[in-house]
């Protein structure tokens, strides 16, 4: 974790203050995963990982499509500009073999989904966490 | 084999054009394939980065439908034979890849999208190898035969103008120079429009050597017909000329003679011709060893040398004269000869003897006459002055001499002179001088040998005896004459001449006074 701070130093030095903490990637507390690792929750979010170790469909949650939560998610997850991810759904979605995740209205939607579902998977601004779900990945946050 | 100058050049073109060609075309192809073999590589590179993102989508999500999709679009190009896409987890789509173990295909790494570090599988690609080949061989067959098309013209091209910038200048040249004859006052023309290139040049050449050889042949011609004149000249002037001419060698043998130094020389010339190759010149002459000096003179001096030169006497006993010149000259080979001129002057001596003897003798008796007995006794005196002699002096007077004359006429007369001259001439020496003064008088002198003797009485004894023996007049006439002698001595009688004459006369008279 020291180790990932000292990496994006630089980075936080230049980027000005953010609007949000730390972000969570958050499960059912009775879900089959644990202690996620970045390659993981990477391979979930875009469709390669889907079925989880017990034989349940993982079904993961976005954020809105052009909240400011949803760019640092995955700029923090794939160093790449959100604009990539969205050319990459566009792409598959004419060969119908995968479909981009779903995207609640706001994060509060999220946690009460993740909550009542064994399978979903959502991430928040750590700040809206709360009991009803645990956390399997914490992407820092860059400020 | 046709070998003219155009065809020639033309075979050469030709040649060359074919052997560049097949050179040119292994270059152009071993070329074209490298650049098409390195622009396929860039090619199939390029069509990997089009599929590259789907490709690697297809690996990531596993996806054979995608897979299948860029697989299929890669094997839709030209370049491209087959291709096949393999993903890290076993899925593989093919489309009309060639199965074998040559590794004749390209291999492209697929990453996940989005983690660079991670490789997803990967694309092969088989390159259109046939394809790539027959696009080079169609391309150089293209590039040859246009290269074949051009040098075609080209050398249709060297050919016509090869014909019409050489060729035929060059035959008209050389068809002019075929009709010009050496020394005829022909020039070439030069073809038009070559006026100042080579050609020009080599005509403006040609016909300069044309003019100095015409000139070369006509001073050739003027001066042989000069010199064919001036040997017709020399050569009459040598054969008809009225003198001899002839030509010594330095051992005086004759070199070369004309014809009238033979005709001059005539028999003498012909009899010691025979049996001898050369002629010694001296020989031909009376006196050989006068001529030998002369000619010895003229060699050592260098100087002219004219005599008057009597020939050798010949069969018929002539006596002849040339009047000859000597001078030397140089031969070729620088050594030194002698040239001579001869003219017969046998005539002319002859004639000049005659007159200097009648000068000098009386026409009648062939005695001396008054003038040159007395030069005559003048030296006489002289050489008897130098030595102390003593000349005796007889003046002799015929005594009746008026009386044959008047009685027999002057014909008697003159026979008894002659008969008298030719009594008293027999009575003397020869070294003694007789002379008639004149008339009946004549006059001896002689020197004295021995004064102790009685010799001048001896002389004058043996006169008188010789002078009053009878003289036949013919017709059986005969006369009978004397003398009387008057003596002077010298030097006892008279210091000169005139006073011994003048002593010898009186002496004369006194007989003749004591006679009558």
């Amino acid at each position: 974790m020291m180790r990932y701070l000292i990496a994006t130093l630089p980075i936080l030095l230049l980027i000005s203050a953010q609007a949000w903490a730390d972000i969570v990637v958050v499960v059912h507390p009775q879900s089959e995963l644990k202690n996620l690792t970045k390659q993981q929750v990477i391979d979930i979010y875009m469709g390669r990982l889907q079925i989880s170790a017990d034989g349940g469909k993982i079904v993961p949650y976005d954020q809105p499509q052009d909240s400011e939560i949803r760019a640092a998610f995955y700029q923090n997850l794939t160093e790449k500009p959100v604009a990539s991810v969205n050319a990459y759904w566009a792409r598959l979605l004419f060969t119908g073999r995968a479909s981009p995740p779903r995207q609640p209205s706001d994060s509060m939607s999220i946690v009460d989904i993740v909550a009542e579902s064994l399978y979903a998977i959502g991430y928040i601004d750590e700040k809206d966490l709360d009991d009803r779900v645990s956390v399997v990945f914490k992407a820092m946050n860059n400020e | 084999m046709n070998n003219k100058l155009h065809l020639r050049v033309f075979r050469i073109v030709t040649f060359g054009a074919i052997v560049f060609t097949g050179a040119a075309s292994i270059i152009f192809y071993l070329y074209t394939q490298s650049v098409e073999q390195k622009s396929m590589d860039r090619v199939l590179d390029q069509l990997f980065v089009t599929v590259q993102r789907s490709a690697e989508i297809a690996a990531y999500l596993d996806s054979k439908e995608l897979a299948e999709e860029v697989v299929d679009s890669l094997s839709g190009n030209d370049i491209v034979l087959g291709s096949m896409l393999l993903s890290k987890n076993g899925m593989i789509a093919v489309s009309n890849f060639q199965a074998n173990d040559t590794g004749d295909f390209l291999s492209f790494g697929l990453f996940a999208p989005f983690s660079a570090n991670e490789q997803v599988g990967e694309v092969r690609i088989q390159p259109n190898i046939d394809w790539l080949n027959s696009r080079v061989m169609n391309s150089t067959l293209e590039r040859t035969l246009i290269l074949i098309v051009q040098i075609a013209v080209i050398a249709v091209l060297v050919l016509v103008m090869a014909l019409r910038v050489l060729t035929y200048p060059i035959q008209s040249i050389a068809q002019n120079l075929h009709r010009i004859a050496p020394g005829d006052s022909n020039n070439l023309n030069c073809p038009k429009g070559h006026e100042t290139n080579e050609i020009g040049h080599l005509v403006d050449d040609i016909n300069k050597l044309l003019e100095a050889a015409r000139t070369t042949i006509n001073q050739e011609q003027y001066l042989r017909n000069r010199i064919e004149i001036l040997e017709k000249h020399f050569r009459l002037i040598f054969e008809r000329a009225s003198a001899g001419i002839f030509l010594l060698d330095k051992n005086f043998y004759l070199n070369s003679v004309n014809p009238a130094f033979k005709d001059i020389v005539g028999i003498a010339l012909k009899e010691r011709r025979e049996g001898k190759q050369s002629i010694y010149l001296p020989d031909l002459f009376q006196d050989p060893a006068v001529i030998e000096k002369i000619l010895h003179d003229v060699l050592e001096t260098h100087k002219q040398a004219a005599y008057d030169l009597r020939l050798a006497a010949s069969g018929d006993g002539e006596e002849r004269w040339l009047h000859c010149l000597f001078s030397t000259v140089k031969n070729d080979d620088g050594e030194n000869l002698i040239e001579g001129l001869a003219l017969d002057v046998t005539a002319r001596t002859v004639e000049m003897e005659r007159i200097l003897f009648e000068s000098q003798h009386d026409v009648l008796t062939q005695l001396l006459n008054r003038r040159a007995g007395e030069r005559l006794l003048n030296g006489m005196l002289t050489h008897a002055d130098k030595n102390l002699g003593q000349v005796a002096l007889l003046l002799i007077d015929l005594n009746n001499f008026k009386f044959i004359n008047d009685s027999y006429g002057h014909d008697a007369g003159d026979k008894v002179l002659i008969e008298v001259a030719h009594r008293m001439k027999s009575a003397i020496r020869k070294e003694d001088t007789l002379i008639r003064l004149g008339g009946d008088e004549f006059v001896v002198g002689f020197l004295v040998r021995d004064e102790q003797s009685d010799e001048v009485d001896f002389v004058v004894r043996k006169l008188e005896k010789k002078l009053n023996m009878p003289i036949d007049l013919g017709f059986n006439r005969k006369v009978t004459i004397s003398a009387s002698i008057g003596l002077a001595l010298f030097p006892r009688d008279g210091g000169n001449l005139e006073a011994l004459m003048a002593s010898a006369d009186n002496a004369m008279y006194q007989i003749k006074k004591s006679r009558a």
